[in-house]
């Protein structure tokens, strides 16, 4: 097959590209410019989009042997994902960005771009499985990743790590490539946050107005301390809240409208039941009453889980109470390895 | 994109490829003719002696005096030279530049960094075709107007500009003129003198020279203040080792183009003109830069509905080397700042393809254009984007 390989720069994306090309495709690779860093020669980061990225994934390509071809997707990734990511985060939710950039960026625009140009398929360094209708859970489970893929169109996606038992079978296949980025860090962080900084960060460039410093509240309505703003915080988090309490307090609440961050004990975070927005189904649409396990945040544990669909999404209802859901995360359904559907959590209770 | 498949390489305006006698001239000096131009020995003399003939040569080509030759590290060197150089030299008499948007980047970034420690540009209009008006240059000079660039003829669109009027216009009031003439050399008579300029700057490998070489005509008598300060070779205007091979083959390359301008230009327009009928017929495909006052290499059409840069990669896949406008644009899908000067609309522009001709091109290279283009604009136009 004639595939367009989405190279970041890093390992998996060059040894996905690689194996392409050893499986007898004819592959040509493609880096994104995704965002422009304010001085990208000196800030030097591991994310998707830095000139260091688009140089080192163009020298795997050359190593590889393929041509490799560079993108102005700034536009569209500035439109489609950062945009929506800062709006959410100013209303007090915790967007997962890489949901929206696989299903609108790569899967989405790179890959409308790649079949007008007579690609049949998009290869990326993910680890997760398709068989071109449905989407599974990586062979690898501790890389797995199929969380941020529920949402994409799998039918002309190509994920050749999904097969892959190990981290390190990937590395000793960079290496066998000469592959120079092979023990090249993996990046940990939201591509476009740059190093050392935070979300919040981002957020209070872009919307300084909701990034205000306000008070941190106990379940019982005290004021506890003052926080920096919404934007730093996320539902669970325990670390970094300068609050003396004899057992851990947990961020149970993002409270917008009081500009305030409502903390608890860990046995007050517990949600029974979520609410999800902007549905979507990799193949079937999910049935009334169906049971899945559902996972609230990327790497998260499964739990298992009743679904009900609602005018704009889902209710799901779990066996047992669900600690740190965050609005604005991914919900993910699951069917054993199988990737059902998933939604944006927009609720809990 | 498939390495077996025969390119057909229609770029001549990102570079050519080295002319065999240039590769020739220049690999002695690559060899046992190793020396520094400076030395007092052999081999340093060798190496003195091939500068020395090639600043001669270059000259001849360009009609020029050896001693007004400044060799630099290329094209964008020499403009920085010259843009820095005059504006400095000349700061205490005034800071005001004139200059079109259409410059190369190497001018016009040059004026914009200036523009930032003091000084002041003004830029001259240009019109639908590209080109400058020397009326309008008289009615913007001013006082402190030290310094008029305009471009011999332009990258994208192959514009040749009134460069002899406006130097005339320039002296009358004592202003420095600069032209870039890096795309002009070898497509067109190029005799400073003529042009009655100041400065121009000019490029090895866009002529079949080696890249990273290219000279500064600096007439006698102007002032400049030099930004690379060392061993005080090129008369102190640019220090630094000589690069003995790359300016050997720069002059070698500017003596064979500057004598084939009787019959390669012919011949290139003939081929040129067969893509522009052809392709301007083509539904909703216009001609971009002036219908006549152009370089005779240079095509440059929009092709509304599609975005050049993939009409470009689609080409790349067949073989079929062409270019959106510069080269130092690519992998930014921004309209060509040069087509947004002239005026063109976005949705124009956005399509623009540039096809440029030389040596090498043969009617076989116009023939894989015609056939592979038109199914290529076809299927881009039904996707709706």
């Amino acid at each position: 097959m004639k595939l367009l390989a989405a190279m970041s720069g890093g390992v998996d994306s060059s040894v996905a590209a690689a194996l392409a090309v050893r499986d007898g495709h004819e592959v040509v690779g493609a880096t994104l410019k995704q965002w422009s860093f304010e001085d990208d020669a000196v800030r030097v980061g591991k994310g998707c989009n830095t000139l260091d990225a688009v140089a080192d994934a163009r020298r795997a390509a050359d190593v590889i042997g393929i041509a490799h071809y560079t993108f102005d997707f700034r536009e569209i990734f500035e439109r489609d994902v950062v945009d929506p990511f800062v709006a959410d985060y100013a209303a007090g939710l915790t967007p997962n960005p890489c949901v929206r950039c696989n299903e609108l960026v790569r899967f989405g625009a790179l890959a409308r771009k790649a079949e007008m140009l007579g690609f049949e398929g998009i290869i990326t360094g993910h680890y997760a499985r398709t068989d071109g209708t449905r989407l599974y859970r990586a062979r690898n489970a501790d890389k797995d990743q199929s969380y941020v893929l529920y949402a994409i169109d799998v039918s002309k996606a190509h994920f050749p790590l999904g097969e892959i038992a190990s981290k390190d079978e990937v590395r000793g296949i960079a290496r066998e490539l000469d592959l120079l980025n092979a023990d090249r860090a993996d990046s940990l962080e939201v591509c476009f946050v740059g190093d050392g900084r935070r979300p919040g960060d981002v957020v209070a460039e872009r919307v300084p107005v909701a990034v205000r410093s306000g008070p941190i509240v106990d379940d019982s309505g005290n004021v506890v301390g003052e926080h920096r703003g919404l934007a730093y915080y996320t539902i669970g988090q325990r670390k970094g809240l300068g609050v003396a309490a004899p057992e851990p307090r947990y961020v149970a609440k993002l409270d917008v409208e009081r500009n305030a961050v409502v903390i608890a004990a860990a046995g007050g975070l517990g949600a029974t039941s979520l609410e999800a927005t902007r549905p979507r189904f990799v193949r079937d649409v999910a049935a009334d009453g169906e049971r899945f396990d559902a996972v609230v945040r990327y790497r998260g544990e499964p739990a298992p889980a009743t679904y009900e669909a609602t005018q704009d999404g889902f209710v799901l209802t779990f066996d047992r109470p669900v600690r740190a859901v965050a609005p604005g995360q991914a919900v993910v359904l699951y069917r054993g390895d199988e990737v059902v559907g998933g939604g944006t959590i927009s609720n809990s209770a | 994109m498939m390495v077996d498949e025969p390119v057909h390489y229609l770029d001549y305006a990102a570079t050519a490829p080295i002319l065999p006698d240039v590769r020739e001239a220049m690999l002695p000096y690559l060899a046992e003719r190793y020396g520094n131009p400076s030395s007092i020995y052999a081999t340093g003399r060798e190496a003195r002696k091939g500068v020395d003939e090639a600043r001669e040569k270059l000259a001849l080509a360009i009609g020029a005096s050896p001693e007004e030759i400044v060799f630099t590290g290329g094209g964008t060197e020499a403009g920085n030279i010259a843009v820095k150089g005059v504006a400095w030299a000349n700061a205490e008499r005034g800071k005001h530049i004139l200059l079109p948007k259409i410059e190369h980047h190497a001018v016009l970034d040059s004026a914009e960094w200036l523009a930032k420690i003091g000084f002041e540009i003004g830029f001259l209009k240009v019109d639908r075709g590209g080109l400058v008006s020397p009326d309008d240059v008289a009615a913007k000079l001013r006082d402190d107007t030290t310094l008029v660039c305009v471009m011999l003829a332009n990258n994208e669109i192959g514009t040749i500009e009134p460069v002899a009027e406006i130097a005339t216009i320039c002296r009358e009031r004592g202003v420095t003129t600069f032209t870039d003439a890096v795309q002009a050399l070898g497509k067109i008579h190029v005799d400073v003198k003529a042009l009655g300029v100041d400065l121009a700057a000019f490029s090895a490998h866009k002529i079949g020279g080696p890249k990273g070489t290219g000279a500064l005509y600096v007439r006698r008598g102007v002032r400049l203040v030099p930004h690379t300060h060392g061993g005080g070779q090129e008369r102190g205007r640019r220090s630094g080792t000589e690069n003995p091979a790359g300016v050997v083959g720069f002059a070698t390359a500017a003596e064979i183009v500057t004598g084939e301008l009787e019959t390669e230009p012919l011949r290139w327009t003939t081929l040129r003109d067969r893509l522009r009928d052809a392709l301007l017929r083509l539904p909703d495909v216009q001609l971009n830069g002036h219908p006549t006052d152009r370089l005779p290499h240079n095509l440059n059409i929009s092709v509304k509905g599609v975005v050049g840069e993939d009409v470009l990669l689609m080409l790349d896949a067949k073989g079929i080397c062409a270019s959106t406008g510069s080269a130092c644009q690519s992998g930014s899908v921004e309209p060509s700042y040069v087509l947004k000067a002239c005026g063109v609309e976005n949705k124009w522009a956005e399509g623009a393809l540039r096809l440029t001709v030389g040596r090498s091109t043969t009617d076989a290279d116009v023939d894989a254009v015609l056939t592979e283009l038109p199914p290529i604009i076809e299927r881009l136009r039904s996707y709706k984007r």
